[in-house]
C-alpha cells in the first residue's frame, strides 16, 4: 500500500539517488528530496484537476485530505476521467521526473 | 562534475519550479481553499497517511512496498519481483478453503487466519470478541443499492446503478438520518456493504439489543478464494433467507470487486470479521499488501508489522 496514492506510479530512485550522492549536509539533502516531493505531488495534483471536471474537484481533494493512501482515490480518477488514467497518471509523473533532473544538472 | 556548485544550483532551481507549479494549482479554484489550509502538501500528507496507515498496522507495509529500481549511476540493482495480493491469496487460500457452504473447524480457521494475514497483514477472525457467523464459507449474492438517507435514490449512487434500490430498508435502517447529514462514511459503508444471516444466529432473539448493536457496521473481510480478490467491508443488511441457497450478500460494487457481478451473481466466498477496534482498516478492494516473498526480504521490518497487529 502506497503512503500517498499515487506513489506507486512514481519512481524517483534516480533523483533520490542523485541526491544521496551530493557531498552536502544531510539537512541540505533533505532541503532537496523535500522539494522532489513537493514539485511531484504539486505537478499531479494540478495535472489531475486539469483532467477532473470542476464539480468534482472539492470532493476528490475532500477524500485525499480524509485518507491520502486510499486507493479508492485512484479508482475514483479512473471513473471520472478515463480507464486509462493509472497510466496517464504515470506518464505525467514521469514528466515530472525528467523536468526535476534537468533542474538538477542546471549548472549555476 | 562540480557538485557543491551543482547542489546550490539545483536548490535553486527546484524552489523555483516549485513556485511555477504552485502558482498553476492554485489557478483551481477548489485547490486555493484546499491548499491555502496547508493541508495537502506532501509532507502534511505523508505524516497523516502513515499516522493512519500505522494505526491499522500497514506501516510495514509500506517499508516493504516494492519500488522499480532503475540502474542508473552504474550501480548494480537487483529488482524482485512479487505476486499480486490476490496471487498470493489464491495460492494458498484455494487449497484449504472448503467449497461448500462450512463453519469452519478451529484448526481450519487458523490456517486460514494466517494465509490471509501473510498475503494482506489484515487481522481476519472467524471467532471475534466471543462472536461467530453459522457459516464463515458461503454462497454470496448480489445485493441491490440501499437507501442511505430518506429520499435517496438509485440515480444518486455512482456505481453499478444496473443493480437497482432496494424498495426496503437495509436491517440498521437508513445509514443516516437526512441527507444534510450524509457523509463519506455513510457513503462508503453503502457502497462496501455486506450481508449476513445474523437473524438465524442461535442466540438472536434472545440477546437481540447487544447482538443487533455489534454486528451494525462490523468489518467484515470477504474473499473470493477462486481468484484472490478481497474485500474490506461492513455489515449493512441480514440475511439472505435461508431458502435461496446463499449465505451471504455484497453491494454491487463489492460483487464487482469480486469479480462476481455477471452469470450467475453468486460464488463461493471466506466471510472473516475484521479486529479493527480503532475502525482505521479503509473500506474497499484489498490492492496493496504484504505479500510473503516481500516480507522475507526484510525480516525487520515484518516484525515491526507483526506487534503492530498481534500485540
Amino acid at each position: 500500500m502506497s503512503i500517498l496514492f499515487y506513489d506507486h506510479l512514481v519512481d524517483k530512485t534516480e533523483v533520490l539517488l542523485f541526491i544521496d550522492h551530493l557531498p552536502e549536509p544531510e539537512n541540505h539533502k533533505g532541503k532537496l528530496r523535500q522539494l522532489v516531493d513537493d514539485i511531484i505531488h504539486q505537478g499531479l495534483i494540478e495535472y489531475i484537476l486539469q483532467k477532473l471536471h470542476p464539480h468534482q474537484h472539492h470532493t476528490f481533494l475532500t477524500r485525499l485530505e480524509a485518507a491520502p493512501y486510499d486507493p479508492e482515490l485512484l479508482s475514483y480518477l479512473k471513473d471520472h476521467i478515463s480507464p486509462e488514467f493509472e497510466s496517464e497518471l504515470q506518464k505525467e509523473a514521469a514528466k515530472l521526473i525528467s523536468i526535476i533532473k534537468k533542474d538538477l544538472s542546471t549548472p549555476l | 562534475m562540480d557538485t557543491p556548485a551543482l547542489a546550490s544550483s539545483a536548490l535553486g532551481a527546484l524552489q523555483r519550479r516549485k513556485e511555477l507549479l504552485n502558482q498553476k494549482l492554485l489557478k483551481h479554484k477548489a485547490a486555493r481553499s484546499f491548499f491555502g489550509k496547508a493541508s495537502l502538501i506532501a509532507y502534511d500528507l505523508r505524516q497523516k497517511s502513515t499516522r493512519l496507515l500505522a494505526g491499522a498496522g500497514l506501516t510495514g507495509a509500506l517499508l516493504l512496498s516494492p519500488m522499480a529500481l532503475p540502474a542508473l549511476t552504474g550501480q548494480t540493482t537487483r529488482v524482485v519481483k512479487t505476486e499480486t495480493t490476490a496471487a498470493v491469496l489464491m495460492r494458498t487460500l484455494a487449497p484449504i478453503t472448503p467449497h461448500t457452504p462450512a463453519k469452519l473447524e478451529e484448526d481450519q480457521a487458523k490456517k486460514i487466519e494466517s494465509a490471509i494475514y501473510a498475503a494482506t497483514g489484515l487481522p481476519a477472525k472467524m471467532v471475534l470478541e466471543g462472536q461467530q457467523l453459522n457459516h464463515q464459507v458461503g454462497y454470496i449474492g448480489y445485493e441491490q443499492h440501499l437507501r442511505r438517507f430518506p429520499g435517496d435514490t438509485l440515480l444518486e449512487h455512482d456505481d453499478e446503478q444496473i443493480a437497482g434500490i432496494a424498495p426496503g430498508l437495509g436491517a440498521w435502517g437508513y445509514f443516516t438520518r437526512s441527507k444534510s447529514e450524509f457523509t463519506t462514511q455513510d457513503y462508503l459503508r453503502e457502497k462496501w456493504y455486506s450481508v449476513a444471516q445474523t437473524l438465524y444466529l442461535p442466540n438472536w432473539n434472545t440477546d437481540f439489543v447487544h447482538l443487533r448493536d455489534w454486528y451494525k457496521y462490523r468489518k467484515i473481510l470477504v474473499v473470493n478464494p477462486a481468484n484472490g480478490t478481497a474485500v474490506v467491508t461492513v455489515l449493512g443488511d441480514a440475511g439472505p433467507a435461508k431458502w435461496t441457497g446463499k449465505q451471504f450478500g455484497g453491494s454491487p460494487e463489492t460483487m464487482k470487486a469480486l469479480n462476481l457481478h455477471k452469470g450467475p451473481r453468486k460464488g463461493l466466498v471466506l466471510f472473516l470479521f475484521l479486529d479493527d477496534p480503532e475502525n482505521l482498516i479503509p473500506l474497499g478492494p484489498v490492492t496493496h499488501a504484504i505479500t510473503p516473498e516481500v516480507a522475507r526480504r526484510d525480516s525487520s521490518g515484518v516484525s515491526v508489522i507483526q506487534h503492530k497487529i498481534n500485540p
